[in-house]
């Protein structure tokens, strides 16, 4: 049996608002050559109704001993508030401007039919695409292309609809 | 510190991705989707949760089920995501090792 130590904390979401949080992990030196700089790990919680809001823990279960920055993404309808976030002694400091974000959507009313989006991902660049009504991630499906001999995406999409995407990177890195 | 990890639109890109009416993939920058009173109103519905205090749990992962002992309750892991979590914490030197009957 391995045991070790995890950390949780709770969020309460207004009416409406859904929140997801990411931990940011940076790749150890040894592991950069064939891996991205930066990877992100969703946390996973439970959550207990409050009349109309929503208590939500969520779990870390895998802290490092000193810091660990954290990524928070508040949904709500046609936004999002994207806050960032450190995790250091048993406390989270938030950063003090959140970045609210509004979706420049395209709804329409019309009959929608899903689409692939076709990419080659970059193994050492990945890229977070959500769906801002559910939450959820769009997971890509990986396949070969014979023609040009490269492992390729395809992701799912609904035309007319706003999708939510990031990475994270370093400044110096553009 | 935070801000040596993070400096805004410079650090995480984010984008709005949508479809156009051709179907074609359309990223829209953080930036340009920003809109000045709305989004003011929508900070408001976000004040005073904070700050957070943090606890501590035990995560256990076992040969054939992987759980976290959070104040006596046993939640259930995911075991594959659980075995992941191991080895970083592995590498981060946190684990403890326990041989013998599992009680928990």
């Amino acid at each position: 049996m391995e045991t070790w130590e995890g950390k949780h904390f709770s969020i309460t979401d207004p009416k409406n608002v859904n929140t997801v949080i990411y931990q940011i992990n940076k790749t150890q030196k040894e592991f950069l050559e064939n891996s991205p700089k930066y990877t992100v790990e969703r946390l996973d919680f439970t959550e207990e109704i409050r009349g109309e809001m929503k208590r939500k823990t969520f779990y870390m279960n895998n802290p490092s001993q000193d810091h660990d920055q954290l990524l928070i993404l508040s949904f709500a309808k046609e936004r999002v508030v994207v806050n960032m976030a450190l995790l250091q002694n048993d406390k989270i400091t938030m950063s003090k401007k959140p970045i609210p974000l509004k979706f420049d959507s395209i709804y329409s009313e019309q009959e929608q039919e899903i689409k692939d989006f076709k990419y080659t991902p970059n193994l050492k660049r990945p890229i977070c695409i959500i769906d801002p009504e559910t939450t959820e991630e769009i997971e890509p499906t990986l396949y070969f292309d014979e023609k040009t001999n490269e492992v390729k995406g395809k992701c799912k999409l609904k035309p007319y609809k706003s999708y939510f995407t990031f990475e994270i990177k370093d400044k110096k890195d553009d | 510190m935070i801000s040596q990890v993070f400096d805004r639109n410079d650090q995480i890109r984010f984008m709005n991705t949508a479809m156009d009416e051709k179907g074609k993939c359309v990223r829209v920058d953080a930036k340009l989707a920003m809109k000045g009173h709305e989004v003011e109103a929508f900070l408001d519905q976000f004040g005073a949760q904070f700050p957070i205090k943090v606890e501590s749990h035990k995560v256990v992962n076992n040969k054939n089920e992987a759980y976290m002992l959070v104040d006596g309750k046993k939640i259930p892991l995911d075991k594959e995501k659980a075995d992941k979590s191991q080895k970083a914490q592995e590498r981060k030197g946190l684990l403890n090792s326990q041989k013998g009957i599992d009680r928990d």
